[in-house]
């Protein structure tokens, strides 16, 4: 009995030593930290569990650090480590959003403590508006979740299967919350709510027009003018007879039509309403990644992408081109329309300077990608020490 | 024990290199133009094989030219027609010697009559009901002119004053005629066998490519049967057996001799020296690569 009560009473001992030992340290720790850095920055409703329990160094490195803030380790590499799930769902989706997918977790979420949930920098509202400053520009009546700021009611902020970063196909989306009656039916002449396109012809974030409708009208469709396109006859035929200024575009040698009947205007432009120029049915890169999505995930293994790789239309014509690619005026002239300056001090291209491997004229794209970008800067080909040089200059 | 190891490995080895083998066949011969040859094709958008004088005609769109190659790639002349032969994208040719072309600028079927150095021209419009927009055209033993037109997506059979008389396929992307009947390449990774000949045949046989193909821009059919898919996006030609099951893959992305950054048109060369031969037509190296076996 007298053998159990010390046996008890050593590990009494032994935990009092430990805690002893164990809790000046995190204290001293924390002390340290907060003697320099003011505890105010790690206080808030919502606090960082590391910051929680006064371990900042499960984050940054005490003496030294290759990285920003003495980090152990790069932004992404670091969050990853305890929130590797997020990253493994965001990198199985489709569509990433930009910030996550270049590791930068801190533009939306502080790091230490804030007073928004999730550890959001500010309400949702402004940390997405802070990036898309379109979005505050926007007149007329609001969508309710809008208004509200409730952004990620509609959008997966990290990744999703569905363009956008949408939660789900936009007809089940909107179908979430607004339901179908016979008044409804009637203004989409009689048609089945599922499988619909709703954000084609309505806009998710306002509208001054009725009903969120996009701003750009079809002349037809505003006039309600239905049976000048819905006749019955070849849809594209019909559409040319009215557009009959692009008709020299398709007696290009390339031409967009691609063959799907009825549909090859109305796979990239609005037979009702838009927001883009054109009735495009979205900004120049989305509209293009219907067809061309395995352009764009050759983009995303990429290092260094063209700045203005998302907009197609600068370099490629929309509707028919005499060039490989659709490009604009050539492969130098699809280039020399923004870098002019180039051609006076450019390796020698044009004609009369053959590549030595295909016996083809030199151009700007024998040296670089710019549409799938590569992993070398100004979307180089090749390294610049040796890799982009040699094959064609062994000599050297 | 050695020996049994041996005996082993050479009985493996012998067993799997036919089927290695069987993918590395095709052996690059030639590239035509040849660089150092000073000729130069602006844009090289199709050809076409005459079995009777053993030569590759070249269309150069753009310059409105047809060059003559002979069997060992060697340029041997050009012809534009006195600039008449207008933007060709599309060439065949009938048993009589006659050449059809489609002339994209003037959306029109060109008949180029070599002997009687004659051209006619026959336009579509590219609107009302009967718009068409010629993207090739074929020339069929039995059933005469064929024309995969882009606006509708189909493959329009043309009677002899060029009015459609029959329509197959959808979402076409190329159509080549071989062994008596017509293939038709389309862009739902399928070709579709159809005998034009026969007119209660409309649908044809749908035959299934099981690759996940990126963007499929020409057809052709081995005399064995096998089935040569170009991909401009993976920038190979893969080939596919008659029930449509991947076999193997030729070339990579490149420029050198063998390799291909936008294929076009992929052509067997059926003659008594060209036989077996398949010549790849591709649009941005400019040229075109002979591969024999």
């Amino acid at each position: 009995m007298m053998y159990r009560n010390i046996r008890c009473s050593r590990w009494k001992i032994l935990l009092a030593v430990v805690a002893l030992v164990l809790f000046p340290a995190c204290v001293s720790l924390a002390l340290n930290c907060v003697q320099c850095h003011d505890s105010i920055h790690f206080k808030g409703t919502y606090e960082h569990e590391p910051v929680a329990r006064n371990r900042c160094d499960s984050c940054h490195s005490l003496h030294a650090s290759r990285h920003a803030g003495l980090l152990q380790q790069s932004e992404a590499q670091l969050c990853n480590g305890c929130h590797a799930e997020v990253t493994e769902a965001w990198s199985k989706s489709s569509y990433t959003h930009s910030p996550v997918h270049k590791g930068e977790c801190t533009s939306c979420h502080a790091p230490h403590a804030s007073a928004f949930k999730g550890l959001l920098k500010d309400q949702q509202k402004e940390v997405c508006a802070a990036c898309h400053t379109s979005l505050s520009a926007t007149q007329g009546k609001q969508h309710a979740p809008f208004k509200k700021g409730q952004c990620a009611s509609c959008h997966a902020v990290h990744g999703s299967e569905h363009q956008g970063l949408l939660r789900s196909e936009d007809s089940k989306l909107c179908l979430g919350c607004h339901k179908t009656n016979s008044a409804w039916q009637q203004r989409h002449n009689g048609r089945k709510a599922q499988g619909m396109n709703c954000l084609e012809c309505h806009h998710p974030h306002a509208s001054t027009k009725k009903a969120l409708l996009r701003p750009l009208q079809h002349k037809p469709f505003a006039a309600g003018n239905c049976s000048a396109c819905h006749t019955g006859s070849s849809a594209d035929g019909r559409c040319l007879s009215c557009h009959s200024q692009v008709l020299p575009q398709f007696q290009r040698v390339h031409t967009h039509l691609q063959g799907k009947g009825a549909s090859n205007c109305t796979a990239c432009h609005s037979p009702h309403v838009s927001s883009q120029v054109g009735l495009l049915k979205g900004i120049a890169g989305s509209v293009c990644r219907d067809c061309h999505a395995d352009k764009l995930e050759r983009r995303k293994q990429a290092l260094y992408v063209h700045p203005q790789a998302n907009h197609c239309s600068d370099c490629h014509a929309g509707h028919g081109s005499d060039e490989p690619y659709m490009l604009r005026g050539g492969m130098a002239g699809a280039c020399e329309s923004c870098h002019g300056e180039h051609s006076t001090f450019t390796h020698p291209i044009g004609d009369d300077v053959l590549d030595p491997r295909t016996g083809t004229p030199m151009d700007c794209i024998s040296c670089h990608a710019p549409c799938t970008g590569t992993m070398f800067e100004h979307n180089l080909r090749g390294g610049r020490e040796r890799g982009l040089c040699l094959p064609c200059h062994p000599g050297y | 024990m050695r020996y049994t190891q041996v005996i082993i490995t050479l009985l493996i080895y012998c067993c799997t290199f036919p089927l290695s083998a069987s993918a590395a066949v095709w052996i690059s011969q030639w590239r035509a133009p040849d660089p150092q040859s000073g000729v130069r094709l602006e844009s090289v958008l199709a050809m076409v094989f005459d079995p009777q004088r053993e030569r590759i005609y070249v269309a150069d769109g753009l310059a409105g030219k047809l060059h003559a190659f002979d069997l060992d790639g060697q340029h041997l002349s050009d012809f534009d027609a006195g600039g008449d032969l207008g933007t060709p994208v599309s060439i065949t040719l009938q048993r009589t010697g006659r050449f059809w072309f489609v002339d994209r600028k003037a959306n029109a079927l060109v008949r180029l009559v070599p002997e009687e150095q004659r051209l006619e021209r026959f336009p579509f419009s590219l609107t009302g009901a009967e718009a068409m927009l010629p993207e090739k055209v074929v020339w069929h033993p039995e059933a005469g002119l064929m024309v995969l037109d882009r606006l509708s997506g189909n493959v329009l059979a043309l009677d002899d004053n060029l009015n459609v008389r029959g329509r197959y396929g959808s979402n076409c992307i190329d159509v080549v005629s071989a062994a008596g009947k017509l293939w038709i390449l389309q862009a739902d990774a399928s070709v579709v066998q159809v005998d034009p000949s026969d007119a209660s045949e409309s649908k044809g046989k749908r035959i299934a490519l099981q690759y996940d193909l990126k963007r499929p821009s020409a057809l052709e059919r081995s005399p064995q049967g096998q089935l040569f898919i170009a991909d401009r996006g993976l920038c190979q030609v893969l080939v596919f057996s008659p029930a449509g099951r991947h076999l193997y893959s030729i070339g990579a992305r490149g420029n050198r001799l063998g390799r291909f950054s936008a294929p076009r048109q992929i052509l067997f060369l059926d003659s008594a020296q060209g036989s077996g031969a398949l010549a790849v037509l591709d649009e941005v190296n400019r040229c075109v690569d002979l591969f024999r076996r």
